[in-house]
């Protein structure tokens, strides 16, 4: 479905240069810094606005962080891109929970997957990975664990010594 | 909720699930109840997490294809579909007109089959056995039709990057002829069995509520999508593949509560229906695959690819960076954000009704856990 329609006037206005991407879509960059203000006017402010919460996910680029939202409107197939980068290391941007309800799983996945801050997010937990995972495993120098859920097991490391200590009982 | 209700309680701690039968796989929900009222619920998921997205940046570009099938198992051919359409943009492949009427009738086949395994669920939760097997039932029909094309009865792996792994077998129009008058007598038996059950429609009619401008905001997708009178269907708004060339319904309610999600699902069994005839009486001939490069390398770039799946959109990002695997793939599952707003829908009512509440939502977990 590569029609290329061209972007509405507004976004041009405010934007500057706003590209029509392959897939279709309208690609916007922005600083991280201002990537909250400009997803506010899309999603809030904007008439009519882009109200329908795609997703928002990470793509790991050596030194930098991507950070791409996709927002649409429910009466149309249109779809709105937004690239922004923050740096790899300490990397933070604000989060959009207060813009689409539906930021919350994906930021939360953002954060334990890339490691990317997310100020003011109501609910900074883990979300699918377990509480105490050490790592952020989408990014590309990350390293496999050796026991990735499992505590080694002493009967199969020493079972000779683990039996001396844990004898068996008549 | 009335003041009668309101004795003095302490507040229970519950845990719903990992292993709960009306949570449909491992969701875990932690209920704050009052009494039988539901002051609050804390969705935990991630139990069924295998890092699908992870491990597509360590397979080649044709090899990942039987993973797409593991996101929503209960509908693999649409995942397919989002992820070969995908490459194939990528890659600039035009398939062929038949291999694009198959697809659509696989796809619609397999929706078919999702909201039978809907019914049956949606039936037990709410205790309806008899549902639960007749739907079982007529689901086996469906998938002894795609079993019949493919070879495998769940997890299809039929679609390729530039077509489909076979043609249609030779006694397919006589199946599908069979399926096709089979079908549509036994959807108005549900309906009577269950749509129109006078406890069933107690236990359903306004029961989790989402208004439609959260619904928005969660970015709800597919059928949950349309019971909140949003005609959001992208087989219509986007026309992807062979679909613009099919007369077909967009079934919408505005109720926003579990029994419009139901309605939606049982109106897009007829519809799929009409589809699936539509293909077979105009089926083209030809070849069902043009020839793919064995060795894919797409030039660098990025691709999205949004296609209406039986739970919702399916989207597919992939990012190339000229080599044989990807170098990045988000999927965009649709239970994922249709599960988000369930403390929403469970908040300030009874205990019995989180069932309704997750059963009507129709979720995958596969889907959700990635």
């Amino acid at each position: 479905m590569s029609t290329a329609i061209q972007p509405p006037d507004d976004l041009t206005q405010r934007f500057g240069e706003v590209l029509v991407a392959p897939d279709g879509a309208w690609e916007i960059s922005v600083p991280a810094a201002s990537a909250h203000d400009a997803l506010a006017y899309l999603g809030l402010e904007r008439e009519p606005a882009f109200s329908l919460f795609i997703d928002v996910f990470g793509v790991d680029h050596g030194e930098q962080i991507e950070i791409i939202y996709h927002a649409s409107r429910p009466e149309t197939g249109d779809l709105c891109r937004v690239r922004t980068r923050v740096p790899r290391i300490g990397g933070s941007i604000a989060t959009v929970t207060d813009i689409w309800l539906g930021a919350g799983w994906p930021e939360r996945e953002l954060m334990e997957m890339y490691g990317v801050g997310i100020e003011g997010h109501p609910d900074p937990r883990h979300l699918l990975l377990p509480d105490d995972w050490k790592g952020f495993p989408l990014r590309k120098d990350y390293q496999y664990p050796d026991h990735p859920y499992l505590t080694p097991d002493p009967m199969r490391e020493d079972p000779g010594k683990y039996l001396s200590e844990h004898p068996i009982e008549e | 909720m009335s003041e009668q209700h309101r004795g003095q309680t302490e507040e229970l701690l519950i845990n719903m699930g990992p292993q709960h039968p009306s949570t449909h796989g491992v969701l875990r929900v932690v209920l704050r109840l009052d009494g039988e009222l539901v002051n609050d619920a804390d969705v935990h998921v991630g139990y069924l997490h295998s890092s699908l997205e992870k491990i597509g940046e360590a397979k080649t570009w044709a090899q990942y294809v039987p993973y797409a099938d593991r996101f929503d198992y209960l509908s693999a051919i649409t995942n397919e579909f989002a992820y070969v359409r995908a490459v194939e943009k990528l890659l600039g492949i035009q398939v062929t007109e038949r291999c694009e009427y198959i697809r659509v009738i696989m796809a619609e086949l397999q929706r078919i089959a999702s909201h039978l395994m809907y019914l049956t669920a949606m039936g037990l939760d709410t205790g309806a056995t008899t549902v639960y097997l007749h739907c079982f039932r007529d689901r086996e029909r469906v998938v002894d039709v795609l079993e019949n094309v493919t070879g495998q009865r769940l997890l299809y792996h039929y679609l390729r990057i530039g077509g489909l792994r076979n043609d249609l077998p030779a006694d397919f129009a006589d199946s599908i002829r069979d399926l096709l008058e089979y079908l549509p007598p036994k959807f108005r038996e549900y309906e009577n069995l269950l749509t129109k059950n006078r406890i069933f429609r107690a236990r359903m009619e306004g029961m989790s509520y989402l208004p439609p401008e959260r619904a928005l905001s969660y970015g709800q997708c597919g059928p949950c999508l349309r019971a909140c009178g949003f005609a959001h269907d992208l087989r219509k708004l986007l026309g992807y593949s062979a679909y613009p060339q099919f007369d077909f319904d967009i079934p919408v309610y505005d109720t926003c509560d579990a029994m419009a999600r139901h309605l939606v699902r049982c109106d897009e069994l007829i519809q799929s229906l009409r589809i699936i005839q539509q293909a077979v009486d105009k089926l083209p001939g030809g070849e069902v695959s043009v020839k793919a490069p064995r060795n894919i390398k797409p030039e660098p770039g990025t691709v999205n690819e949004r296609i209406e799946g039986a739970r919702g959109e399916v989207g597919c990002y992939l990012v190339s960076d000229g080599g044989d695997k990807p170098a990045r793939m988000h999927w965009r599952p649709a239970s994922y954000y249709n599960l988000q707003p369930l403390p929403d829908l469970m908040r300030g009512g009874y205990v019995a009704d989180t069932v309704v509440a997750i059963a009507a939502l129709d979720i995958m977990l596969g889907d959700v856990d990635k």
